[in-house]
């Protein structure tokens, strides 16, 4: 990992368009300012790493119910959708 | 154009649908997906890579089943769009245990229909990634 020192008030810029600027800094806290084009996602890592495990199990859910449908149209979302 | 998913098989889909989640969704990099409307099954909707197969998740809007979901979107991905634009939708991961299946409120899929965008965008508010539907329970998340 690449590490650089900054000062409050001081940015790094990723490639041409990212820029990260120090904004605060306190005892065990540093305040981020990020400037990105729009389009970039930006999450703090663990509610990220969150929803990603999230995703996958998702998939992983649907692929199962499906397969155990045996069929192209997976019967437990129609079981589902008559709870709903 | 025809699409393979590891779901519904071989399908035809409009390039006009196509949506654009640049540096994918999390847990995929694929970038583009459509929206399918399961035609006999009104509740769920499918987001599917139009470029992998087995990249496929049920969503349903979990807005007309949780009354008080109502998840803020402050990205500026979507400062421009308006509000008849704008789709959003839920993940749901199924369980054969029914009573278990949970939905994402906190990381909603959002999607300018106008642009052909979209991005999964972490909602304000105290929202759950595990979100039981039918007991109204938030599984503890880890993080």
């Amino acid at each position: 990992m690449l590490a650089l020192t900054r000062k409050k008030g001081q940015s790094i810029m990723i490639a041409d368009d990212i820029e990260i600027v120090v904004i605060s800094i306190t005892q065990d806290q540093v305040k981020l300012g990020i400037r990105a084009p729009r389009e970039i996602p930006v999450n703090r890592k663990e509610i990220y790493l969150a929803i990603a495990e999230s995703n996958r199990e998702a998939k992983e859910a649907a692929a199962a119910a499906a397969s155990a449908a045996n069929s192209s149209k997976p019967g437990l979302f129609q079981k589902l959708k008559d709870l709903l | 154009m025809k699409i393979e998913s590891v779901i519904f098989g071989e399908l035809e889909i409009n390039e006009d649908t196509i949506i654009t989640f640049k540096g994918g969704i999390p847990g995929f990099s694929e970038e583009k997906y459509v929206i399918i409307e399961d035609e006999e099954n009104k509740v769920f909707f499918w987001i599917q890579s139009i470029e992998n197969p087995i990249v496929v998740l049920p969503l349903i809007n979990a807005r007309f089943f949780v009354e008080e979901y109502v998840p803020i979107i402050n990205n500026p991905l979507f400062s421009e769009t308006s509000e008849e634009d704008m789709a959003i939708y839920n993940i749901v991961k199924v369980t054969d245990n029914i009573e278990e299946l949970t939905v994402n409120l906190k990381g909603p899929i959002v999607i300018d229909t106008k642009e052909k965008k979209g991005m999964q965008v972490v909602s304000d508010g105290d929202f759950s990634v595990k979100h039981q539907l039918f007991t109204g329970k938030s599984k503890k998340e880890a993080n």
